[in-house]
């Protein structure tokens, strides 16, 4: 068998599309701009606004196409370089074109709108609508095939052969949906339900198993397997760096493998100014904050092993481990650490403590800040903000942003399937995980053991931890209910599924596609599969739970542009607050400097200033030959200053009544300030 | 009903058992191994190895570096035995950290030492036969003619030359080392202070060393650290220095980031020394084993190079062992060493590189420097070391202290060893060392995976149907691929066809005196098999209907391929 010829083509099928279907699933793409389209629209936009926008071609995709970059600054007082700057990127998952066109909203947002003025004003910005372009046209091909990767070929089976056994349009409607074949040993069964849901058999309900649920497509290779060596190469989306996983071959051989990843990463690289990055993805971390993506744990308890040499020069016993505490104290005094100045830092990572893990709290308590205007200014245009949204996952754009890169990056998505509006009954009193987050540990207790025995029972928590036990460990108070709560979440419990929702009433998918898409559902219908086995085809849509008819993204995406403003009108922004002199007679004069950051943001991130992947605030003194420093250093610097905060530098200096000196603030994405101070006596603000 | 038959064809018979040693077009260059070379000395070398070899040896550049130098690779392959691509690789390069220069020797004596004993020492013949050699025998070639060309210490520079602002205070590479004295190398500064203000004094018995004030005693010196002077008047000297990326902390596999990793780059493989020789290796899955020099302590160093990192299967450790133990028999002082656990931690080095991502099996050995324990208890002191300079070196790799009037620390003086010791050997030294080292890669090159067809079975089952069994047999250390690449799916395994019959069915013999097959359910005529242990055999199984002839072939990624015929009888 071959490997070409061997791919069934569904003659009949693709003949009949145009005439039958296309309407209806043109209808789903419709006004959505492919990739060439998103193009035209940049250089439409930019030609309309030669004063503001720039258009720069920061590199090629794996396919050859142009990645495109709008940069927009009006006039202002501050040089454009030298702004904090703001990046909006969308589209590194090819299929989320919901992204390109919220990023494309914004583009003219920002160029037109009256709102943004004091952004084009007073920031730099760089929105890039289409990150991946081989990936971005899967959603008007015919069929409609949902791509993550580029252009190139990968090898997902090890088998020698490269993307040969993608998923195909088996029934001819141009739609990649679900394929069931019936299979003895398959471990699915029909739920009788909802006809378009599969469900798992339970063999102690007396159910046997006759399905297997599969993605639609044949076994092109032969290999027994379906649809397990997409046509699409790797994926721009797993190439970065934070918890790249080089067991998944969709990774890239390596970080920056990828044409994609390189060029946008040596992009935001070259322009430290950027403050701020906004990623139009599949995640949403306002609806649902980031978390972590696993990896080595955070120094502290964690036990290290010492090389057997440098325990013995340690005086620490090579066959134990160790807390880094513990090995800091031996090594402080050592020579070799007390003359080359290292840290605790240096040295925990000269013995391979791993990066961060997750973000710092200060910087989830700035991303909770903004989800709470966001989740508002949602409800206000009438949008769901209580649904189900996904985390980005591991060698993602945006954790890259937050972990590495340094920004304060936030992924959001736009758009999402809403839940439906329920009555919601709510049984007074019942215990839920809602309730129990923001209660007290004396009301938790005042509930009694049955009501709590009843909630532990319904959210599945093991038997070991029984109404008694939790009852104990919050009287104890080693745990307040909210802990409790999270424990519980960290241990998989799931919100129970209400009554209702499992009797009555389609899922929300069904229920938006019903309404709003009808073409995105296709019922079961019968196929023959390359390898003659007999199969049903059905299903939803792939690309229906991120990208709606287009005129349904027309509030998310004015909510966005908006969002977007409003975190760049909160970021920080160095200023100097206070300048005084003190003449201390003989020429003698005490100058200081207190510098303050205006901005709600603080001028670095917590992750910024942990693994200071940023250049500090950095206060100095300029001053002509005619003035001596007496004391004082020639850089005072702040790692992070917080928003509304100040700090300053003092000097003391010896110079002709008079005569000006210069203060000078420089930071790299909350702006520089250059004061002139003239040397007497007197404060000025 | 067994027949034994008849290997006809094997395309490891066309290994050129008695050749001819190599004839030059051109005169060979006869390059000297008793001192270190200048890049410009090397590079007219291997342009001279390419003008006098031309059908085996080809020279080509794999980018530029950073300053715009070339990165030279030079392949060595037999051109009769078949292309480059499909013979195993052995990948060797050296002077990734500049200053630890005497590796592009190593690298340099072991490409002519291949070219000069062909045809003459049949272990070298046979290995040239069958495997492809790729040599880059400068990796930071800005860097190390800089080390040559400007004022330079033992430890630096071990960057490649792209601009990093090491201090943080907005300017790059502003502070760098002063060649105060005007004698080409930067070497020390030291500073007689009052009495207790020290944390040094002079050795009563030679003032030249400083030893440590400890107990009751007084320091009246200090060290003031590399000679130079602050010029950017932060209060500090020589704090920001050209450069600060250290390409062996730039691959691309178990790359952290700068505050977990010190002088990496800003992602993996971002400077072009290294990601030049990535993304050309990504090209040549045929690269079975990799070799890479540095100096110096005498190691011989795997992966893993970082305690988080996967831990490398028992089968492959088994044949590290084999090369590492061996290793250390035939360098003398060399230790065999995990580097996370042995040395020290390391995130992103060109083992880890070669070996994660392509499954090859890589070294890194650190060459030897100067010094000499003297008196044989393990440890070379200071003293030991000044006792090699004066009596052995006659003294060329110091320099005495002299006076000097700094800018900042007032009167100082300026002295110590020079940028060409410590970490490099004296002249008449090298030679052994580069040659221990290239023997320890021919054991390495010898013990690439070797597959034979060993023995072929076919069995009548009546009519045309025939179960046909194919022994093959790996008579080298090396796995036809490495447990790594097997669990990790780095790269397709191996993979057996029988041509001219239908293979109804087809897998590998588990057990060969119960005649136990696992079969391959799906595609038998391809069946994939997971390599062919070191010193081991495989057998492989096959159901056909047929007749007469049938061509055997085996395609291996690292053992490179194999063809025979089989009679159906």
């Amino acid at each position: 068998m071959s490997i070409s010829g061997v791919k069934k083509i569904p003659w009949l099928g693709f003949l009949l599309v145009p005439y039958l279907m296309a309407g209806n699933i043109a209808d789903g793409a419709a006004d959505y701009h492919t990739y060439e389209a998103t193009v035209a629209k940049l250089k439409q936009l930019s030609e309309a606004h030669p004063q503001l926008a720039k258009l720069t071609e920061i590199g090629k995709s794996a396919g050859g196409r142009g990645i495109w970059v709008m940069t927009v600054s009006g006039e202002g007082t501050v040089a454009a370089k030298d702004r904090p700057a703001v990046f909006v990127g969308a589209n590194m998952a090819g299929y989320h074109n919901a992204g390109s066109e919220a990023a494309l909203h914004f583009a003219e947002f920002l160029l037109t709108s009256d709102e943004a003025a004091a952004m084009r004003r007073d920031r730099t910005v760089y929105v890039a609508p289409g990150l991946n372009p081989d990936g971005h046209d899967g959603f008007f091909a015919n069929p409609r095939v949902p791509l993550a990767g580029n252009m190139t070929k990968i090898d997902r089976d090890t088998d020698g052969f490269f993307g040969e056994d993608g998923r195909d349009d088996l029934n001819g409607d141009g739609l990649i949906t679900k394929m069931r074949i019936k299979d003895a040993e398959g471990k699915m069964i029909a739920d009788p339900e909802k006809p378009l849901k599969m469900k798992r058999a339970n063999s102690e309900k007396g159910e046997i198993g006759a399905w297997k649920v599969l993605d639609e497509g044949d076994d092109n290779d032969g290999d027994g397997q379906y649809n397990e060596d997409a046509a699409d190469g790797a994926h721009p989306n797993k190439n970065f760096a934070h918890m790249f996983n080089h067991e998944d071959k969709e990774s890239g051989l390596w970080v920056s493998y990828l044409p994609e990843s390189k060029a946008i990463m040596d992009f935001l690289l070259a322009r430290p100014q950027i403050a701020l990055a906004v990623v139009y993805g599949p995640a949403n971390n306002f609806l649902a904050a980031p978390k972590s993506l696993g990896g080595v744990q955070d120094t502290g308890n964690l036990k290290l092993e010492i090389p057997k040499e440098i325990a013995r020069f340690m005086g620490l016993d090579p066959e134990q481990k160790h807390t880094i505490d513990e090995i800091w104290e031996k090594a402080k005094i050592m020579p070799m650490v007390v003359q080359n100045n290292l840290t605790k830092d240096d040295v925990a990572q000269f013995l391979g403590v791993g990066p961060a893990t997750k973000l710092t709290d200060d910087d989830q308590k700035m991303i909770q800040h903004f989800a709470k205007k966001y989740k508002n200014r949602l409800e206000e245009a009438g949008l769901d903000n209580k649904r189900k949204c996904r985390q980005y996952g591991k060698g993602g754009f945006t954790p890259w942003l937050s972990y590495q890169y340094g920004s304060f990056a936030v992924e959001l998505d736009v758009w999402g399937v809403p839940t439906q509006k329920k009555e919601e009954k709510k049984e007074t009193g019942k215990l839920t995980m809602d309730s129990l987050g923001k209660m007290s540990s004396e009301d938790f207790l005042a509930l009694g053991q049955e009501k709590i025995a009843a909630f532990l029972k319904e959210y599945k928590v093991p038997e070991q931890y029984s109404a008694e036990r939790v009852m104990g460990i919050v009287k104890a108070g080693q745990m307040d209910p909210a802990k409790i709560g999270e424990i519980m979440q960290q241990m998989g419990a799931a919100e129970p599924e209400s009554e209702e929702k499992k009797k009555k009433g389609p899922d929300d998918l069904t229920a938006f596609v019903d309404a709003h898409a009808p073409w995105a559902k296709v019922d079961w219908t019968a196929v023959t599969l390359a390898d003659g086995r007999a199969a049903e085809v059905g299903g939803f849509d792939s690309f229906i739970r991120f990208n709606p008819p287009h005129a349904l993204l027309a509030k998310p995406m004015k909510v966005h542009s908006e969002t977007i403003l409003e975190l760049s009108e909160n970021l920080a922004q160095i200023d100097i607050r206070e300048t005084r002199v003190e003449d201390l007679g003989a020429d003698v004069f005490r100058v200081r400097v207190v510098v303050v950051n205006k901005g709600f943001l603080p001028t670095h991130t917590g992750l910024a200033k942990k693994t200071k992947v940023r250049l500090p605030v950095r206060l100095s003194l300029a001053y002509d030959k005619g003035v001596t420093v007496l004391n004082g250093e020639r850089q005072v610097t702040s790692e992070q200053l917080a928003g509304n905060t100040t700090f300053s530098g003092e000097w003391l200096l010896k110079a002709k009544k008079g005569t000006t000196v210069t203060a000078q603030v420089f930071s790299d994405q909350a702006g520089s300030v250059i004061r002139q101070i003239k040397l007497e006596q007197g404060v000025n603000e | 009903m067994r027949t034994q038959m008849l290997i006809i064809c094997c395309l490891s018979s066309l290994l050129s058992m008695g050749a001819e040693p190599l004839k030059s077009v051109k005169t060979p260059p006869d390059p000297h191994f008793n001192r270190l070379s200048h890049n410009d000395v090397i590079v007219a070398h291997l342009k001279g190895y390419a003008a006098a070899y031309p059908d085996w040896v080809k020279l080509e550049s794999l980018g530029k570096t950073t300053l715009g130098r070339e990165t030279h690779l030079l392949t060595i392959n037999n051109p009769s035995t078949g292309p480059a691509t499909e013979k195993p690789g052995f990948y060797i390069d050296g002077a990734t950290h500049a200053n630890e220069a005497q590796g592009t020797e190593t690298v340099l004596y072991l490409i002519n030492y291949l070219l000069k004993n062909y045809g003459k020492l049949d272990k070298v013949t046979e290995t040239m036969d069958r495997v492809v050699f790729y040599f880059v025998p400068i990796v930071s070639a800005d860097s190390r003619a800089k080390w040559f060309d400007e004022p330079s210490t033992p430890n630096y520079p071990r960057t490649v030359q792209v601009a990093i602002d090491d201090d943080r205070d907005g300017a790059k590479d502003e502070d760098n080392f002063d060649d105060l004295d005007g004698d080409g190398t930067i070497t020390g500064m030291r500073k007689k202070v009052r009495l207790g203000q020290g944390t040094h004094r002079l050795d009563p018995k030679d003032p030249r060393l400083m030893v440590r004030a400890v107990g009751e005693e007084m320091g009246d010196y200090v060290l003031l650290g590399s000679e130079g002077i602050d010029n950017d008047g932060d209060g500090r000297t020589n704090e920001d220095t050209p450069g600060y990326v250290d390409p062996n902390r730039t691959w691309g596999y178990g790359w952290q980031p700068r505050y977990v990793q010190n002088g990496t780059s800003q992602y993996p493989l971002q400077i072009p020394e290294t990601r030049n020789i990535a993304v050309w290796a990504a090209g040549r899955p045929n690269i079975a084993a990799v070799q890479s020099f540095h100096n110096f302590g005498r190691m011989i160093l795997r992966g893993p190079g970082a305690k988080s990192a996967k831990p490398f299967a028992a089968q492959d450790i088994k044949v590290y062992d084999f090369f590492g133990k061996e290793g250390e028999k035939m360098m003398p002082g060399y230790n065999y060493m995990v580097t996370w656990k042995d040395l020290y931690t390391v995130y992103g080095g060109t083992t880890e590189h070669f070996f994660g991502i392509h499954g090859a099996m890589s070294f890194t050995n650190e060459l030897n420097g100067t010094e000499q324990d003297f008196d044989g208890d393990g440890d070379v002191s200071d003293k030991e070391k000044m006792k090699f300079n004066d009596r052995l070196t006659l003294g060329r790799m110091w320099v005495d202290w002299k006076p000097y009037n700094h800018p900042t620390f007032g009167e100082i003086e300026i002295g110590g060893y020079r940028f060409d010791t410590e970490r490099t050997p004296e002249g008449w030294r090298l030679e052994e060392d580069c040659h221990r080292n290239c023997a320890f890669v021919m054991m390495h090159a010898y013990h690439l995976p070797y597959l034979e067809l060993a023995d072929t079975k076919v069995e009548k089952l009546g009519g045309n149907l025939f179960k046909v069994y194919v022994t093959l047999s790996n008579k080298r250390a090396m796995h036809s691929m490495t447990y790594k690449a097997r669990n990790d799916k780095l790269h397709r395994p191996d993979i057996a066809t029988l041509n001219g019959c239908r293979v109804i069915s087809s897998g590998i013999v588990t057990n060969q005196l119960t005649d136990k097959v696992k079969l391959q359910k799906h595609r038998p005529e391809r069946l994939m098999v997971k390599g062919v242990d070191g010193f081991g055999v495989k057998t492989l199984f096959f159901l056909v209907e047929g007749k007469g002839e049938l061509e055997f072939r085996y395609d291996s990624v690292k053992a490179g391929k194999l063809a025979g015929t089989i009679s159906l009888m």
